[in-house]
């Protein structure tokens, strides 16, 4: 019975990949109406790390939305949590610096700044992130060259958006946790807060 | 495969669905003998059986379109398609209870139960809103939550028999427990971290209302609705007009 045996095949493998691509759920805000873009379930890694714990992290300069170019080693003296995401106007994206902006204490406690970085362009940012409230932190632009800053890390992926990935880099400007998060979930802010908390002052 | 209300964004079309939609086209289509044996992986079909040929295609047709049926439709273990419909009842899920006894006591539980379901909880009206702490909606209505639960706490005739439950779709406990500090929220919300309760509820995006009469251990949605409302006052008149809780005696 081939046909037979096509057909379960054919069954079990569409059930699977329904599966797949169907779990995620983001309980998207409806604070981004109906101008969030779905790309579909991602492949969750895209890129080889280029930076490892106990590296000084590479320095960058980025345009922010407020309009100053900042570099990474101005924030020395101070914790630094990167966050790289993908891209504005996704589904999983949209709902993760809209949390943060609500626990500038914890970063505040913790002698902690966050800079948000994607490689979009300042006008998608400043669209994008007026959907938020006022963020606290700085979001910086790492469009031209493009994804440079990205690719110092080595989380630059091969479609030319930016893993979710969690970088903490301490006072002294040395990478003490990294995390680069499957692209399709969001990573759980108490990730961040242990790896700050494991930071010795 | 989410989202599914109005303005939804635009609808994932699984990549499963075109070799599906591929072997219906083939296996519709009438086939010579020679025709038949170019196709990969199907059955020849022979001249003397054209009756068996025919039946066969029938069956592959109807196995193709149970498939389409299964991968086109989100369908997920417990999961809904739909946010809860008013007229319906409630989706019976588990709420894992919390340890805090004030929370308890205000839903209710007595014993040492570990979870209850919404037709569990003593009141006989039950506002749920389905948040995020990631979600900037919430963060802004989160006050007007507050105030809607003091007004139901400071009047006699509702105290008791409102409550209100948070659901912090795909939030950790932690993240639940940075909302509720956060906004000095009185009321429980359940963590949703695995999105289980958010399935359930049919892929809401958030802030997400859901009004449930309860009565003699049924429930009745009566309020199913995306989106922050206007005001506490017109809102709660609403609710108690809405679920004919006015008037009516406590059923508990």
């Amino acid at each position: 019975m081939k046909m037979t045996g096509n057909l379960v095949r054919g069954i079990l493998t569409s059930v699977l990949l329904a599966g797949l691509f169907l779990s995620p759920a983001y309980g998207l805000s409806d604070a981004f109406k109906a101008n969030i873009y779905s790309p579909k379930n991602l492949k969750p890694t895209d890129s080889v790390l280029k930076v490892k714990v106990g590296d000084k992290a590479p320095d960058f300069r980025l345009p922010s939305l407020s309009g100053e170019t900042l570099s990474l080693t101005q924030f020395r003296g101070k914790n630094v949590v990167i966050s790289f995401v993908p891209a504005a106007w996704t589904p999983v994206c949209s709902d993760q610096w809209p949390g943060y902006n609500i626990v500038k204490d914890i970063f505040e406690e913790r002698n902690a700044t966050l800079l948000g970085i994607t490689v979009d362009n300042i006008p998608t940012l400043f669209a994008w992130t007026a959907q938020m409230g006022d963020l606290w932190f700085p979001v910086l632009s790492d469009f031209w060259p493009h994804g440079k800053t990205a690719d110092s890390f080595g989380v630059l992926r091969s479609d030319g958006t930016a893993e979710r990935a969690i970088f903490v880099i301490d006072s002294r400007g040395i990478i003490r946790y990294i995390a680069i998060h499957d692209i399709n979930l969001r990573p759980p802010l108490e990730s961040i807060v242990k790896a700050l908390d494991a930071l010795v002052p | 495969m989410h989202l599914p209300q109005e303005g939804h964004i635009q609808r994932f079309r699984p990549y499963t669905r075109i070799p599906v939609m591929r072997r219906f086209e083939r296996t519709s289509k009438k086939l010579s003998p020679q025709e038949g044996s170019d196709m990969r992986g199907e059955r020849r079909v022979s001249q003397d059986m054209p009756q068996r040929g025919a039946v066969r295609r029938m069956l592959r047709m109807v196995c193709a379109m149970v498939i389409l049926c299964i991968v086109v439709t989100p369908c997920y273990a417990g999961g809904a398609d739909q946010p809860p419909a008013v007229g319906k009842e409630f989706p019976a899920i588990s709420l894992t209870l919390p340890n805090d006894a004030a929370h308890r006591h205000y839903l209710g539980v007595t014993r040492g139960e570990k979870s209850i379901t919404v037709p569990d909880i003593k009141a006989d009206l039950a506002i749920v809103e389905v948040l995020s702490m990631y979600c900037p909606h919430c963060q802004a209505e989160a006050p007007k939550m507050n105030e809607l639960y003091a007004r139901i706490e400071s009047d006699a005739a509702l105290r008791g028999r409102i409550k209100i439950l948070g659901i912090a779709a795909g939030n950790s406990p932690y993240e639940a427990d940075v909302f509720r500090k956060k906004y000095r929220v009185s009321f429980p919300i359940f963590a949703d971290g695995d999105f289980s309760i958010h399935k359930a509820l049919g892929d809401v995006r958030t802030p997400y209302f859901i009004g449930i009469r309860i009565e003699k251990g049924n429930t009745r949605v009566f309020y199913s609705k995306l989106g922050a409302f206007e005001t506490v006052n017109e809102f709660l008149d609403m609710m108690i007009r809405e679920s004919g809780l006015n008037g009516k005696e406590s059923a508990k």
